[in-house]
């Protein structure tokens, strides 16, 4: 039987073989039929994939909205006790991993507090408070090493923009510390700051598959993990492409 | 074989600017243009010229730090662009270099005997006890104490770096050095130091110089020919003190007449050469001095003024001053341009 | 320097573990899911193990597979960047795979790569280290393109130098305060990564303890048992943190002047 299924799937082949083979029929938008569910790959990703959006943008815009205003803020009074607490938090929320963060969050604010639901999802369209019921602490899971990243990526960019002459020239004509942070040294670091977030995209990514698997969210994270302790070839191949 | 040391014929390099897909449109900065001279052995040859003439180009293509767009090295009558690659690692002996900034082309992680003991390493092994002998031979003769040996670039003073920096040139034992800057980056009272360490090494090991300068004062002091280049191109090449005396080129005028002079009674006399140095990526057409040049004539405007020889054994590029008589140019420049003995 | 101080210890307590740490892989079945106690300090997880003793144990995995794959990335990549450093063409051809390599997520490439070979500890090794080696390549190269420049470089070949020796002694020492801050933050992200596969059930067999293993064999024992999770859960934090801290101690070390803007 299993031999079968090699041999239907071309498992038997070398890699290069396979992996040109799938190539073209990824072309031809021909992407696999999955062991398991038996369906075609594309359809089970179209089911997966709102979760997944939903917690990735619900992140985004948390991250980009803490993140950008801690790395303002630290920038404001570099090396002042508000700076301190803010890098150490950073520093911090590059160490502790996201499925960490996920089960303390889960023991002390749902099966303690049982403020929230422990895991699952709810589709948007059956009610935008039980969405967001459970999507809070995945998000605020996901998002701690991301706000961290934003912060320090933030008051680098700012207090590089502060040290140009032109902003000692503000500063030195007597611009206002409010107007001088956001007025000149937000908008020219915004860009630098857009950019890395764009290119980090991936390493939201990355956590995502972490924080569905605490949470138990069916997105495309599970998808990928199932897939792969299935051993389900196709599905994880267009997944992770 | 009695030629010259080192020949260089219609040396040329330009600089593409950006990356080149469509090869054809691209601008190039015409950093040296047609150069040509050579130098005899123990002769010093200072090149002298306005920020960005390309004198230090010249000096990188001599090294071979930079392929030429054009032209030839010859060494002893050997092309240098026709050397293999172990061919050209050995020529490497016979020509060495000293750099403008005596900090920057040191390695500030190595000690100074490991700095000036590295050529000869490229080439044979040493022992530890050799390597301490060279190094120490080394630094005495650019006047420093062997001790200094085990000292690190940054524990040293600037003319201090400078020495190493000529002990390293010394200790392949070269026969042409050439110096770019060499002292220009040091204080007046070490410049003489170090001016007059070049002088007695010439004088003790007949070594020639090319010697790459954009001060006048010093140039005089060591020189005992001079060219003068202007954006790119030679425009004067002569005796020192014929050049000095009589400058001919209006831009070596110009330049003659600015530099400050020794004796102070003397007055000094203004800057006669207005304008901003043109670009290089665009250079004026004609003579690329004109837009700045007083005695400038339609021709100058049309025509490339080509080097013409003059009595006193110089060539001089100028319509004006230097008018050639109808003749091909390059033939009789090119076979001038030895020194007359 | 907290960080280097930090790791150490764990370091030696990780690797003094089996004079201390008693056993953590004898299971007993009248003790499972028990509370901390004296005999246990962490409690039992749900097959009746010694959670102290597999905590202890785990921070071997942890460090071995995280140092290791750090060395690995920071060896390769020092050799991708400086050659890439130096040959144009093999600039081109080889960064843009590293910029491709680079775009995908660090742990989705792992687990692709692991799915082709099938698990262990030495292909999880290099599963870690391959998506971390773009990021190292990058930083020596652009290292590299700086130096090359310098005088002293110039000076060098003048001298006759060959290129080997040049890259040897001239240019690589150049890279080595990069190399080090980079390496302390790829092995910060070598951890968690092994972490995060081992808990997605594709990293360290599940036989031996490690820490990502232990929360996810314990994930249904949360309500019951938390210390099952929190004690590697904690353990894993601080060693990453000890690491992170250790790198930003480095770069303040190499260059001061990051350090009053930072
Ligand atoms: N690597 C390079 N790439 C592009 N252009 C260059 C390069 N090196 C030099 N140039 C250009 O070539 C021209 C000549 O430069 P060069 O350094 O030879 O001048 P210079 O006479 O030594 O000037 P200075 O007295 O300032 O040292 C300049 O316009 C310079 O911008
Ligand atoms: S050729 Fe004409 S422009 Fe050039 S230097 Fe002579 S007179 Fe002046
Ligand atoms: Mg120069």
């Amino acid at each position: 039987m299993i031999v079968g299924i090699r041999e239907k799937l071309g498992l038997n082949d070398p890699m290069p073989v396979q992996f040109i083979r799938w190539v073209r029929d990824m072309l031809r938008g021909d992407f696999g039929t999955s062991i398991f569910a038996g369906r075609p790959v594309l359809e089970l990703i179209a089911q997966r994939l709102e979760p997944t959006v939903s917690l990735s943008s619900l992140t985004m815009l948390v991250s980009v909205m803490i993140g950008v205003s801690f790395g303002t803020l630290a920038a404001w009074r570099a090396s002042g006790p508000i700076d301190r607490v803010l890098t150490a938090f950073s520093a911090l929320g590059f160490s502790v991993p996201v499925f960490v963060v996920g089960y303390f969050l889960v023991y002390f604010f749902a099966m303690q507090a049982h403020w929230v639901p422990v895991q699952g999802y709810k589709p948007i369209g059956q009610g935008l408070g039980a969405w967001i019921e459970h999507l809070i602490l995945p998000t605020v899971a996901l998002s701690v090493a991301y706000i961290a990243f934003i912060a320090r990526i933030t008051r680098a960019s700012m207090l590089e923009v502060l040290s140009e002459d032109y902003m000692r020239t503000a500063a030195a004509k007597g611009a206002s510390s409010y107007a001088m942070l956001f007025h000149h040294a937000l908008k020219n670091a915004g860009v630098q700051i857009l950019t890395v977030i764009g290119i980090s995209f991936a390493y939201l990514i990355g956590g995502v598959v972490l924080t569905e698997t605490v949470f138990n969210i069916p997105g495309i994270g599970r998808l990928v993990v199932d897939a792969i302790n299935n051993r389900d070839y196709p599905v994880f191949r267009v997944c992770s492409s | 074989m009695n030629g010259p040391l080192l020949k260089v014929e219609n040396l040329t390099k330009h600089y593409p600017l950006g990356s080149g897909i469509f090869k054809k449109s691209i601008p190039v900065i015409r950093a040296v243009e047609d150069v040509s001279f050579c130098v005899e052995a123990g002769e010093t040859l200072c090149i002298v010229g306005e920020s960005g003439c390309g004198k230090s180009t010249v000096a990188r293509l001599l090294m071979r730090l930079v392929e030429p767009t054009g032209g030839r090295v010859l060494i002893d009558g050997t092309d240098i662009a026709s050397l293999k690659k172990d061919a050209l690692h050995a020529w490497r002996r016979r020509m060495q270099m000293v750099f403008q900034d005596p900090y920057s082309s040191l390695n500030r992680r190595l000690t100074a005997g490991q700095i000036i003991t590295e050529p000869v390493e490229n080439f044979e092994r040493l022992s530890r006890k050799q390597r301490q002998a060279l190094a120490a031979d080394l630094l005495r003769k650019v006047g420093m104490s062997p001790e200094m040996m085990h000292r690190l670039p940054s524990e040293l003073s600037g003319g201090q770096r400078q020495r190493l920096g000529i002990a390293r040139a010394l200790a392949l034992n070269p026969s042409l050095i050439i110096a770019d800057e060499a002292v220009s980056a040091l204080d007046v009272s070490v410049q003489a130091q170090i001016l007059n360490l070049l002088l007695e090494l010439q004088q003790q090991m007949g070594i020639a110089f090319v010697f790459i300068s954009h001060d006048l004062g010093v140039v005089e002091h060591i020189a005992h020919r001079v060219a003068v280049m202007y954006l790119g191109r030679i425009v004067e090449l002569a005796p020192s003190e014929a050049l000095f005396a009589k400058p001919v080129h209006p831009y070596t005028e110009a330049l003659v007449a600015a530099a400050p002079v020794p004796d102070p009674t003397r007055a000094r006399l203004e800057v006669p050469v207005e304008g901003e140095v043109p670009s290089p990526i665009n250079p004026p057409s004609g003579c690329a001095f004109h837009p700045r040049c007083p005695l400038a004539i339609e021709r100058c405007h049309i025509e490339v003024p080509p080097l013409v020889p003059m009595a006193d054994g110089r060539v001089v590029a100028c319509h004006v001053r230097a008018p050639a008589m109808g003749m091909p140019a390059p033939a009789v420049a090119n076979s001038s341009l030895t020194p007359v003995a | 320097m907290i960080g280097g101080g930090l790791l150490m210890l764990l370091i030696v307590l990780a690797l003094a573990a089996p004079i201390y740490a008693g056993d953590p892989v004898n299971m007993d079945p009248f003790k499972r899911l028990q509370p901390p106690s004296a005999e246990m300090w962490f409690g039992s997880d749900n097959l009746g193990r010694d959670v102290f003793a597999r905590t202890i144990f785990g921070a071997r995995i942890s460090l071995m597979v995280g140092l290791l794959s750090a060395a690995c990335a920071a060896l390769v990549g020092l050799l991708i960047g400086v050659v890439a450093g130096y040959s144009r063409s093999f600039d081109n051809v080889v960064m843009r795979i590293m910029d491709g390599l680079m775009s995908i997520p660090t742990i989705l490439l792992a687990i692709a790569l692991i799915s082709l070979t099938g698990p262990g500890i030495g292909i999880l090794i290099v599963a870690i280290a391959i998506p971390e080696t773009p990021a190292v390549a990058r930083l020596v190269r652009s290292v590299v393109l700086g130096v090359r420049e310098r005088p002293y470089v110039e000076a060098a070949l003048c001298g006759g130098a060959r290129l080997p020796k040049v890259l040897w002694r001239h240019i690589l020492p150049s890279t080595v305060p990069a190399l080090m801050v980079q390496g302390a933050t790829v092995c910060a992200s070598a951890i968690l990564t092994e972490a995060g596969l081992s808990f997605l059930g594709v990293g360290v067999p599940p036989e031996i303890p490690s820490w990502g293993n232990m929360i996810a064999s314990s994930r249904l024992y949360l309500a019951i048992a938390p210390m099952t999770i929190f004690a590697p859960g904690i353990c894993l934090a601080v060693t990453v943190l000890a690491v992170n801290l250790l790198g930003d101690g480095l770069r303040d070390l190499f260059d001061p002047r990051a350090k009053r803007r930072r």
